[in-house]
Parts: C-alpha cells; structure tokens; sequence
C-alpha cells in the first residue's frame, strides 16, 4: 500500500510544521514572560509532548505506507524568497522515523522530569528547533542545504549541552562546537570538490533550474559523467566532516563530554538522532560515489577503516573501571555503535545493509532507554544528597524497578539475546559471512574475516565492561548503607526508597517493551520500510 | 598602466597576495603575544578581504560568466572579522560581573568603531563607552600578557614547512585538468591555512584565544576556497549563503560560547585549563578516604 504522492508531501510538510510551531509558542513565552513566569513551565512542555506525538504518527504513517520510489521533486518555499528542494524516498522516511520516535521519547522525557520554570521557554524552544533541524536533514535535496542543516544542529544543540550552564557543560559545549565546527569544513569542502565537478552538468539543465545541478537527485543521475578521481576525493573529504558529526574516531572527542554534561533528554536526542544523521549525510554521498564508479569497493574499504577503527577506540574507554561516570560510558557506547553501523553499511549486499539500518532504530532506542533510565537514578539518588555520579551504587536496593530496567537495557546495549541489538548485530554477521560464502564481498576476503573477528573480540570485551560496570552501579552497596551493625545496634537500617511514581516510568517501561519487542521480531511494515530504504542505497 | 590592469597582471598581484595570506598564517602560528596574534590575523582579513575583491575584477575583465556580486559579498566577510575580531576577543577575556546586555553591546560596537568614534563622535554617552572599551581593552591585554606558556612551538619550524609543501601537493595533484595555475594556487593556500588553523587549534601550549584565532584561520581557508574552487553563478549563490551560515556560527562563539567559557574557567591558558577541567575521563579517587 502506498499513499499518494501529494499527501506524502503534506504529511512531510505537516511534520516539518509541528516542532516549529511549538518554537512560535516559545517565542510568544518569552515576550509575555512576565505574565507567564512559572506557568510556562509545563504547558510548553505539555505542547512539544503533543507535537511530537503529532509527528510521530505522522512518520507512523508514512512508514506504513512508504513511497516504493522516490517521489517526483517537491519543495517548499520559505517566506516566498527561498525555495528548497525536498528529497522524499524510503530512506528519509526511515530516517523522519527515528528522529520522530527519539524526539517523542525525549518529549514524554521532559514531561516526567522537573519543570524547567523560568527558563522553560528557551529550553522548550531549542528542543523544538533542533527537532525541526534533524527533520530537515532528512529531507533536503540539495547537498550544500543539507550542510547547512546539518550545521543548524551543531549550533541549537550547543546551546543545550551547556544548559546545566556550569563549568563542565561550557567546557563540554565549547570542545563539542569547535571540533565539530573544525570537521565540518571538510564537509564543505568536500561538497565544494563536487561542485566544481558538477559544473560540467550546467548545461544538461535550463537557465532557470540550474541551482538543481548541486540536488542529490540530480547528481545521482548524471554523476557517471564526473571525474571519478574528484568523487572520490569528495568522498574523502566528507567522511572527514560529516564523520566527525557522526562521532567517528579519531574525530569522536567531543562525544564523551557533550553526551555525558547534556541534560537528559538532549544525550538521548544527539546520541540516538544527532549521530545518524550526519551518518544519512554520509550514506547519501556513499550512494552518489557508489555510482560514479560503478562499484562500492571505494566506499567499502572507506567505511570499513573507519567503523572498525572506531568499535576499537571505544574498548578500551569502556573497559576501563576506573572510568565511574556512567554517562560517559553510554556515550562511549555511541562510538561503538556508530562503529558498528557503519560496519554494516561497508560489508553491503541487502542483509548487512539491513542490519545496520535496523541497527540505527534499535541502538536509538536502546540508548534512549539507558540514558533516561540512569537520568531517573540520579535524580532520586540527589534527594539522599548523593551528586556525583561516581557514588551512585546499589541501585537495586533501592530503587529495584528502575535498577531492573538499566540492567535490562545494559544487556541489550551490549548485544544479549534476545534483544534487539543482538538481531541487528546478528543480521549484519549474516550479511557478512552470506557475502562471503557467496564470494560477493565488496572487498578482499581475508580484510572482511579480519574485520569480522576484530568486531567479535570488540564487542565481547564491550560486553565485559559495561557487565562491570552495571555491577558496579547496581549491586555494590552503597556507602551509606551499613553492611554490618556498629556495636550495641539491634538492626541494619533499611536503605530508603528512591523509585520514582509510577507514571514517571511509563516513558521507560515503553522503551523496555520496543527493546524487547524489536528483538523477537521485526514488524511487517518497518521491515517492508527498510528493505525499501536498502533499495535507495543500493540504487534498485 | 593599461598592462598593470591587464587580467594576466592583476592575476600575478593575485597570486602574490594569495602567498601573503600564508605569510600572515605564519605570522599567526609563531608569534608568541597573543596581541600580535591578534593583529596578524586582522592583517590576513584585509589581504583577504583585497584577494576576493581582486578575484572579482579579474572574472570581470576576463568577460567569465560569475556573479561579481556574489564574490564582493564574500569579501564582505573577512571585513567584518577585521574590525570585530579584537573587540570580541577583548570582550571575551576580560572576566567581569554581569551588566546589562544593552550596555555591553554599545560597549562592544564603540570598539569596533573606535576610530570613527574617536575622530567624528562629540557625543558624550558614545565617548563614555569608548572609554569603558579602552578599560576593559587594557584589562585584557593585562590578562594575555600574565598567560605564562609560550605559544612558540620549537618542532613548527619542521612542521611549517611540511603542512605547506602537503598543501601544494595536494592542490596540485588533485586539481582537476581544466583548473588554471591561480586556481591551484589558490586551492593550495586554502588547504595551507586549513592545514595551519588546523595545528594552531591543536597546539597545547596555546590559549583558548590564539585556538578561537586557529579556527578563524580555517573560516579564511574556505572563505578563499569558495572563491577560487565554486565560481559559477547558481551554485555559488547557496555557497555564499553556506559561508554566511558559517560566520554566524563563528560569530556565536566568539560572542557567547568563548565569553561564558572564560567566566567559568578562569584563565586562558589551555594547560591550566586542563590541568582543572572536571572532564577528565574518570575519575572519582577513593584513596583519599581510604587513606583517612
């Protein structure tokens, strides 16, 4: 079933609207502040919960009935001046998907934790607007708008990883702005390379559509007639940039102290969102190059250095018991499998491509889940006056649900069956050792079972680490508790209970169940949109 | 005269300024007052400035199909780093108690035009606020003269040289066929300064001024970039608009990210500023309590 094209576009148009309304609404709040001081909080909350359960479904929509091609060329012109080209397939519907379903987990996020009072408005309004920038990287057609929405992000997402507005998060947002900033010059560069390619291509188009010869789509068609030396260095240059976005080693510093000084809500949008979407970035130009050359060997051997290299950095960060801060390990987690997406999309063929997109969903959702889960824990652990995360043990004392939850989700995190990490991985296993039996690797054999048993090792020491840690936060007695009664006491005092109210774990427990849920099988309709997203890449 | 005005002599005066671009970029990387560093850079603003502007006659005179307008507004950036860029960086130094926004920004554009305001301004408030300007002016350059690490890296004497001829080489050798000799000039000193503010960004002897200045660095490496590399009219147009994206971008950092960052660390000095980051990769000793 698909839906016409014209109420595809208005579905993507309606979803593009949503969170910037919200951003009006913010706006209105800050210049009636005043009159709304302390009110604000929870009704602009209440608002980006509806908008984004809006686009949500929206995406629902559409995945259910994707575009089995991609649609004729739409755009939308910004206060008449503007035009910009939209790029609508099945790819960006998989990808409007996740943004949607991360940025609505973060919403009903919001929604459970302390009102932001005074400074509501702004916090509300940035959400919203970095939520509208992720939605528009997802559906630009034009590769120099696509840098530029791209950017959009990097600088509304700074200003909410220094939210907490301490040292740490100054620190966190300056290192997070000025590496990326650095890497995304590449990116540019790389775009300008192909530009100037292009130029060649001018004359296929009419004067009056000429600002088309830099959109995806039209690249794609004709790019067979550029210089294949200058798609590759383009290539280069924006795994550079847009690598760096996507938290890639060894341009992935920035990634620890931005995750982990970020509140809440914002680590679980730039790590289950944030990352991937400079990954759509890359796995667009991956296509355009694909096709330039006839073949995937460069991109291949490209992405494979890359995702390897970078499931290694993480070991070592994550293995390291001495590293107590658990949100740095979660975002040490996100180079991992940043790492091991991109794995999949170098090993190609259909299933391993499949693995890594599912990988996409199931490691935004997983991480989402932890990331709230531990932000519930610290919030509770602050009423007993413990503040630094490196105190906060024996979780299962005292708050046993929650606990029960980040122990489920950790072992997801790290690939347990029958999780839905673990199918993604397997998936992208089988991708791989299926292109091998067959002697269809886009590379040479014995690089591919190189990078296979270097995934294995990884991962299992991953594995290893995070257990540890998990142990560590969730069964070591905490100081405060008395392990054995001083002289002369009758009893061991019980350790209080910090479990929050019920209502503030539904937004987990409904992560908890699609962890669960996309582990033991993949829905119909999200497979159908997946394989249609596969189809894109591979150009079928 | 009518030879100097030829395209093929503006093109050598072209490629000479281009080559003072590098020159500045050295200047910017081995001087060791951050002053200087900051005079070096608005130095390459102007020579960078006067490039595009240069690069816009020429494409008019040669009769290529560009829009002129386009690259005068490119050269339009590099001029407003010029004059924004020290008292940005003034700003941003000078640790003080919050005043209000109002306030700070008149402060802040009276240093920006100072000359002007010195020269034709009779008006009193303007004038106290240039004073103000030139305190918190003096106040900085107190703060760059106490940094204590020298910027003087001794192994840039090697690397100086080595980041130039892998520039060169690269543009040369990846130029496309059809590219002329100003254009692979052009793109080697792009990728040079990309190369240069890339290493001034990572130098740990550096403050976080001289690193801001590294980066700017970069930001002349694409302005020039776009310039020599993206000169055809459709396209160019959502290039400048890129560039323009990225200086905003630039601008908020030195106008709220680098200010707040000042506020809270306390120093300049990027070592120091390691030395008492609470960023570090764990870690909660507990052998202070188990000592006890």
């Amino acid at each position: 079933m698909t839906l016409p094209n014209d109420v595809i576009v208005k579905l993507i148009l309606a979803d593009l609207a949503s969170p910037l309304i919200v951003v009006l609404f913010a706006v209105g709040a800050y210049l009636f502040r005043p009159r709304s001081r302390g009110r604000a909080a929870r009704w602009l909350d209440w608002l980006t919960f509806a908008a984004s359960l809006l686009c949500l479904l929206i995406a629902a929509a559409l995945a259910w009935a994707p575009p089995a091609q991609e649609i004729p060329p739409a755009s939308i012109s910004i206060l008449g001046v503007v035009k910009v080209d939209l790029l609508i397939d099945a790819l960006s519907v998989y990808f409007i998907l996740l943004v949607n379903l991360v940025a609505f987990a973060a919403s009903c996020a919001v929604l459970t934790s302390p009102p932001e009072a005074e400074r509501a408005h702004l916090f509300d309004g940035l959400v919203n607007l970095f939520h509208f920038t992720m939605l528009l990287v997802a559906v630009v057609n034009n590769l120099v708008v696509l840098w530029i929405a791209i950017e959009a992000t990097t600088l509304v997402s700074t200003l909410l990883v220094s939210w907490r507005g301490d040292r740490a998060a100054w620190e966190a947002a300056w290192k997070y702005l000025l590496v990326t900033s650095t890497g995304i010059i590449f990116a540019l560069l790389g775009t300008m390379f192909l530009a100037n390619a292009a130029k060649d291509l001018l004359n296929l188009l009419p004067a009056t559509e000429q600002d088309q010869v830099m959109n995806f789509t039209f690249l794609r068609d004709h790019i067979t007639r550029l210089s294949p030396d200058f798609v590759r260095l383009s290539f280069l240059f924006v795994v550079v940039g847009y690598g760096t976005k996507a938290g890639f080693a060894p341009m992935h510093t920035w990634l620890p102290d931005g995750h982990a000084e970020a509140p809440a809500p914002i680590s679980v949008l730039l790590s289950g969102v944030l990352l991937k979407s400079a990954l759509y970035a890359i796995l667009r130009f991956a296509t355009l190059t694909n096709t330039a050359l006839g073949n995937s060997q460069f991109t291949s051997a490209v992405l494979l250095a890359v995702g390897i290299f970078s499931l290694v950095a993480a070991t070592p960060f994550i293995l390291n018991e001495k590293n107590t801060r658990f949100k740095r390990v979660l975002a040490y987690h996100s180079l991992e499998h940043m790492g091991i997406i991109t794995f999949g999309v170098a090993i190609g063929g259909d299933l391993a491509l499949f693995g890594a997109l599912l990988h996409t969903l199931n490691h935004a959702v997983t991480k989402s889940l932890m990331f709230l889960s531990f932000a519930k824990v610290m919030e509770r652990f602050k009423s007993i006056k413990v503040f630094e995360q490196a105190d906060i043990t024996g979780v299962f004392k005292r708050m046993p649900v929650t606990g029960g939850i980040l122990a489920v989700g950790g072992l997801a995190l790290v690939g347990t069956p029958p999780f839905n990490i673990f199918l993604s991985e397997f998936v992208i296993l089988s991708g791989a050792f299926k292109n091998l039996k067959a002697g269809a690797t886009n590379l040479p054999a014995w690089l591919v079972v190189m990078a296979i048993v270097v995934f294995m090792i990884s991962t299992t020491l991953i594995f290893y680490g995070l257990v540890r840690h998990l142990a560590r936060l969730l069964l070591m007695p905490h100081e405060r508790e008395e392990t054995r009664p001083a002289v002369g006491a009758t009893a061991i005092s019980a350790p209080v209970r910090l479990e929050p109210r019920p209502r503030e774990l539904v937004p987990l427990m409904g992560l908890l169940v699609l962890v669960v849920a996309l582990g033991v099988s993949i829905w119909q309709p999200l497979a159908r949109l997946i394989q249609l997203s596969v189809q894109t890449l591979m150009l079928r | 005269m009518k030879d100097l005005l030829s395209p093929d002599s503006l093109t050598g005066i072209l490629d000479l300024l281009e080559i003072l671009l590098v020159v500045t970029a050295l200047a910017v990387t081995t001087t060791d007052a951050v002053k200087s560093v900051i005079a070096a850079y608005r130095v390459q603003s102007l020579l960078l400035a006067a490039t595009t502007a240069l690069a816009a006659v020429i494409k008019l005179l040669e009769g290529k199909q560009v829009t002129v307008s386009l690259i005068l507004l490119i050269a339009f950036l590099p001029l407003v780093l010029l004059i924004a860029i020290r008292p940005l960086l003034v700003r941003a130094t000078v640790l003080r108690q919050d005043q209000p926004r109002r306030e700070d920004i008149q402060v802040l554009l009276a240093g920006m035009f100072a000359w002007i305001v010195e020269r034709f301004s009779w008006n009193e408030p303007v004038r106290r606020r240039l004073k103000a300007y030139r305190q918190l002016e003096a106040d900085a350059e107190d703060a760059w003269r106490d940094r204590h690490a020298p910027t003087r890296s001794q192994s840039f004497l090697l690397v100086f040289p080595a980041l130039l001829l892998l520039a060169f080489l690269a543009a040369f050798s990846i130029s496309p066929p059809n590219f002329e000799r100003t254009e692979r000039i052009g793109l080697a000193v792009s990728l040079a300064l990309h190369l240069i503010g890339l290493y001034n960004m990572t130098l740990p002897q550096r403050d976080i001024i001289s690193q801001t200045v590294g980066l700017l660095l970069m930001d002349h490496g694409l302005y020039l970039a776009v310039v020599k590399i993206v000169a055809i009219p459709v396209p160019a147009t959502i290039f400048v608009l890129s560039l323009y994206f990225y200086t905003a971008i630039t601008v908020f950092i030195l106008l709220i990210l680098l200010p707040q960052l000042r506020q809270q660390v306390r120093s300049i000095d990027r070592a120091e500023i390691k030395r008492t980051s609470p960023l570090v990769d764990a870690y909660k000793v507990k052998s202070d309590d188990a000592s006890q």
